[in-house]
């Protein structure tokens, strides 16, 4: 039996491998509820990007055939070099992430927009839709949008990490909070990778041993 | 009127913050959450750090990203 200051550890939570003692896990609860948003948001920040993942081998098809099919029935129509909607990435109350293509003198050029609100104050003050990723490649710009997005939900991660450092250090003071710190970094992980693996997983994490 | 009901009378002086949490910056600029740490990934957006590592939006910075001119 595995005790910790006297406390035994026994408190199992999820996506933690380790056990909790009584005083950690009251820690854990009350650090989690500080950041439930955060979490929810990002398991479906991270559940949307994972399905744009799955679905480009089929966009990449889609937009490399004839350049009438690609936009044959999906966003907007616009004529000469205009921007068309092929996909819509992703679409939260406030923005659309799309998935665009136009077409130029010597072939295609593919793009990632990032379409906000027009009466919020951030697209009156610098325009709208914002230019996130361009490319020749779809395949290649597509990948670099799913990286760039795993990047940012890294920081998200991080950024929750901090947030629940801070609310444990105010309410816990005297206590050693490292493991629930872990155990919540442990959580946001599997948000962000649900197979359980970080997106850049050590190379030591990497290296499996087999004894006979 | 004397001076303890002169002071009560005075308005309190607003303050301002020199940041914002990132749901706060999202808030004022009026887009979404997740919008703000893509800003800040494109380095279009500074953001400061607290003591334990959270980030912060300078009020300086939102401004600046507001002015239209």
């Amino acid at each position: 039996m595995l005790k910790r200051n006297g406390e035994i550890c026994q408190s199992e939570v999820p996506d933690y491998p380790g056990r909790l003692t009584a005083t950690e896990l009251r820690a854990y609860k009350v650090a989690v509820a500080s950041v439930e948003n955060q979490l929810q948001g990002l398991a479906e920040a991270a559940r949307a990007l994972s399905d744009v993942e799955k679905q480009i081998p089929q966009w990449k098809g889609e937009s490399e055939n004839a350049t009438a099919q690609v936009l044959a029935g999906v966003g907007e129509e616009n004529s000469g070099n205009q921007w068309h909607v092929v996909k819509t990435l992703v679409k939260t109350s406030r923005s659309e992430l799309l998935f665009c293509s136009r077409a130029l003198e010597e072939g295609r050029e593919f793009a990632v927009f990032e379409k906000f609100d027009p009466n919020s104050a951030y697209a009156k003050a610098q325009g709208n839709p914002e230019l996130l990723l361009t490319s020749n490649n779809a395949s290649l710009l597509l990948q670099d949008y799913v990286e760039s997005e795993r990047k940012m939900l890294q920081l998200v991660k991080q950024d929750i990490q901090s947030a629940v450092e801070e609310v444990l250090a105010e309410k816990f003071p005297a206590e050693d909070n490292s493991r629930v710190v872990k155990a919540i970094s442990a959580r946001c992980s599997k948000c962000i990778s649900p197979a359980g693996q970080d997106v850049r997983p050590p190379k030591a994490s990497q290296n499996v041993r087999v004894r006979f | 009127m004397n001076a303890t009901a002169q002071v009560q009378a005075q308005p309190a002086p607003s303050v301002e913050r020199l940041a914002y949490s990132i749901q706060e910056a999202a808030e004022m600029l009026g887009v979404n959450y997740f919008s703000v740490y893509r800003l800040i990934q494109r380095g279009k957006l500074k953001p400061c750090r607290a003591l334990r590592g959270k980030l912060l939006i300078p009020r300086a910075e939102l401004l600046r990203l507001l002015k239209t001119e």
